[in-house]
């Protein structure tokens, strides 16, 4: 349930346990083509930003630990004799609880990143969106060109027809977690977003408020604390209380308050080095940050408990040697992003020599050019972008024997490296290349599992951890770790939903308000209608463009009639008493 | 030659849909797709779809709405993505139809028709698929499809689609 945060209807994901990016409908070549003109494909920007933004929330301390949580439960339920004292079963629960939560609530960020946030008036700029201002406007230098051009980019992405339909589709969605969680995040980030853009300050730019609701939960150290210290059920009831309390309070202070709390990290982040692990304690209202060194040292002693096991376990056969092949691979890679990855037939690969002597892989290109890849190889490797002319010897290219080819694109968002990576089968590494510039061996994600490879042990991970048995009370079956955790499990989507309806509506009604939507979400009210619903999506997505609805109507071809059946959907919820509107803010 | 268990599982479906593609002894014919699935539906397209299905007096208990199977664990959390399956009536077939003609008018599509014998057999596959209505197939393109994908009288169809509007 909580394993893969999802982008709304494609097939984009990233999994929890291991970072792991999948982005749907983006192959290589038009990748590597975007990333060197300095502009992806347009139509992929908001779903770019919205997995940007999952895969920014799991590289953190509370994402962390979330998956070491979830390692800790599988070498428990799966080790044997491998699996030490300070692993147990119990650390399931506590990843199904805080996951439960932590996914809607990345769900909701992705979903504003998608569907709201633009660049503006604060002095720092998010994570992701630097990120996705690197992949889409990188042939632009000054920031307040990068902003503009940036921004533009998003509003015309957010006035297609396709995109109402997305946004209506997840207006339309139950609210619950039971299936992800995502219209109770988008409401619960979306209600609390305008509370801090109603004090102003760097708050009224929605980039900076991404920024500090991602931070307010994911850099949690007193959380993450609780995670590595509490067993497993006292850790479910103290994480919602704590999780609920610090809301409580943030949501109690004042404008001043707030607006000191927004400068204070606005100043800490404009000067914040990405790659700064200490520097991830960031300041803000209620955030510990005394408990930072501890709960980052705690993540590392169990991390490298983890590490132990995983060394032990290498020699086995069993489900024990995924476990060891997933953490001396897979997690070390949690930091990078899969842009893309497709098959490449062995013919359009040869092996060849440059005029300068240096050994180099060929790949032709489906418009007939070649693109030059370093060997894999330490001792073989020559940085190709640090060779001024780098001509091939016309005598030297030959073909190669290699079966299962792959071309992936990986970039590493921290360190801001982008990569070109040839795979072989079973992971036989072939060819390299940077795409930004000089590139040491040592820079290199030399360590680089393939895409594929790495889903498919993500997959009998998870496989193997949901049919491992645990030993039942005297006299009883064992049971699956699924059928174990049945009730556990319903219980948390009922605290989750409840919290997200408390901080998504108005307080007196928010238990009522939860009820209505939980099964059809907008799709509940009594003006419903598809079309009606796209007006009010058009509506609300016209507002984060800066434009009018009528205009956002007009461009994308959507008539104009469908605003005039908006109109019932917002009365209705006025009578509700959630009004769609809150000043100048829009609640949906 | 007809199998027996299909039968049972046909058996699901209303008696006045079956009738339809019954032979004069009451026995379904071989050679006649019998049931359709339309795939690659959001829960927008799903409200509509079933908003011209009521239109057409097909009840909510006279076809199946399930997810649509995405390889991989806990991938049904790609949700917003399901499949509604029917029996073959020219009712039924007019009311997808006009479904489909309203998607290329608005906007974009995705949708995939897949047609089964009475023993479960693929019989046929189109898809639907646009990214605006420059780029959509002509109306009585999408209806024809439809007709010779089911095996459904073209005029019956159209008759069927002008009188939701279409």
């Amino acid at each position: 349930m909580v394993d893969q945060l999802c982008s709304l209807d494609s097939r984009s994901y990233v999994d929890t346990l291991s970072n792991l990016a999948f982005v749907d409908g983006i192959d290589a070549w038009s990748a590597l083509e975007g990333i060197q003109r300095g502009t992806l494909p347009g139509e992929m920007l908001p779903v770019m930003f919205h997995e940007i933004t999952h895969h920014w929330t799991s590289t953190s301390l509370v994402g962390s630990t979330l998956s070491a949580a979830k390692m800790s439960a599988a070498w428990a339920m799966m080790a044997g004799e491998y699996a030490p004292k300070s692993v147990s079963p119990g650390d399931y629960a506590k990843y199904l609880a805080a996951g439960t939560f932590l996914r809607a609530w990345s769900e909701g960020l992705a979903q504003f990143a998608e569907f709201n946030v633009t660049a503006g008036s604060s002095r720092s700029l998010t994570f992701a969106t630097n990120l996705m201002w690197r992949l889409y406007c990188f042939t632009k230098e000054a920031r307040a060109d990068v902003l503009i051009a940036g921004n533009e980019r998003l509003g015309a992405a957010r006035s297609t027809l396709a995109m109402i339909e997305r946004k209506a589709n997840a207006l339309r969605q139950p609210f619950t977690v039971r299936d992800g969680g995502y219209l109770p995040g988008y409401l619960a980030v979306k209600r609390v977003a305008s509370r801090l853009r109603a004090a102003g300050g760097p708050f009224e730019d929605s980039d900076f408020v991404l920024g500090y609701l991602k931070s307010f939960v994911f850099s949690d150290p007193v959380a993450a604390k609780m995670f590595l210290d509490r067993d497993g059920m006292a850790f479910v009831d103290d994480y919602f209380e704590h999780v609920g309390r610090r809301f409580a309070d943030l949501l109690s202070r004042d404008d001043g308050e707030l607006r000191r709390a927004g400068n204070e990290l606005d100043e800490f982040l404009e000067g914040h080095k990405l790659d700064d692990w200490e520097g991830r304690c960031f300041p803000g209202l209620l955030v510990e940050r005394t408990e930072f060194p501890g709960a980052f040292q705690a993540l590392l002693k169990r991390l490298e408990e983890l590490g132990a096991l995983a060394e032990a376990a290498l020699p086995d056969d069993g489900p024990k040697n995924i476990l060891a092949r997933f953490y001396r691979g897979v997690t070390r890679q949690r930091n990078l992003f899969s842009l893309a990855s497709f098959d490449l037939a062995s013919s359009e690969v040869r092996h060849a020599r440059l005029t300068t002597g240096e050994a180099v892989v060929l790949v032709r290109t489906p418009e007939r050019n070649t693109m030059l890849l370093s060997h894999w190889h330490e001792e073989r490797y020559a940085d190709i972008k640090a060779i001024e002319s780098p001509d091939i010897d016309p005598k030297t290219p030959q073909p190669v024997d290699l079966p299962d080819l792959r071309l992936e694109v990986w970039i590493n968002p921290v360190e801001g490296g982008m990569f070109v990576c040839l795979h072989s089968g079973h992971g036989k590494r072939v060819g390299i290349t940077s795409l930004t510039g000089p590139c040491k061996w040592e820079d290199l994600p030399k360590d680089l599992w393939p895409r594929d490879g790495a889903i498919k042990l993500v997959e009998q991970i998870d496989e193997s951890l949901m049919a491992a048995r645990l030993a039942g009370r005297a006299g009883a079956p064992p049971a699956t770790l699924r059928e174990a955790t049945a009730a556990l499990r319903e219980r948390i989507i009922m605290t989750t939903d409840q919290m997200l309806a408390w901080l998504a509506f108005p307080s007196p009604l928010a238990e009522q308000l939860r009820l209505i939507l939980a099964a059809k979400g907008l799709g509940a009210l009594r003006s419903y209608r598809p079309d009606a619903l796209r007006g009010l999506a058009a509506m609300t997505l016209a507002d984060a463009a800066g434009q009018s609805a009528e205009g956002v109507c007009g461009r994308a071809g959507m008539p104009q009639r469908y605003l005039e059946l908006a109109s019932g959907l917002l009365h209705d919820m006025e009578r509700l008493g959630w009004p769609a509107r809150s000043g100048d803010a829009w609640m949906v | 030659m007809f199998n027996r268990a299909s039968r049972l599982r046909w058996g699901d479906y209303p008696g006045y849909l079956v009738s339809d593609v019954a032979d004069g002894n009451g026995e379904l014919e071989m050679d006649k797709p019998v049931e359709l699935e339309l795939g690659g539906l959001s829960d927008l397209d799903r409200d509509e779809l079933e908003a011209l299905l009521a239109d057409s007096g097909i009840a909510q208990g006279d076809y199946r709405l399930a997810k649509s199977a995405v390889a991989g664990a806990d991938r049904a959390q790609d949700f917003g993505v399901s499949a509604l399956v029917i029996a073959i009536a020219p009712v039924a077939i007019a009311a997808i139809s006009a479904w489909l003609l309203k998607k290329r008018q608005q906007e974009s599509c995705n949708a995939t028709v897949r047609v089964y014998y009475p023993n479960g057999q693929l019989s046929s596959e189109s898809r639907f698929a646009w990214k605006s209505s420059k780029s959509a197939p002509p109306p009585p393109e999408i209806v024809k499809t439809m007709a010779e994908a089911t095996q459904v009288n073209l005029e019956d169809i159209e008759k069927g689609v002008a009188a939701l509007g279409g």
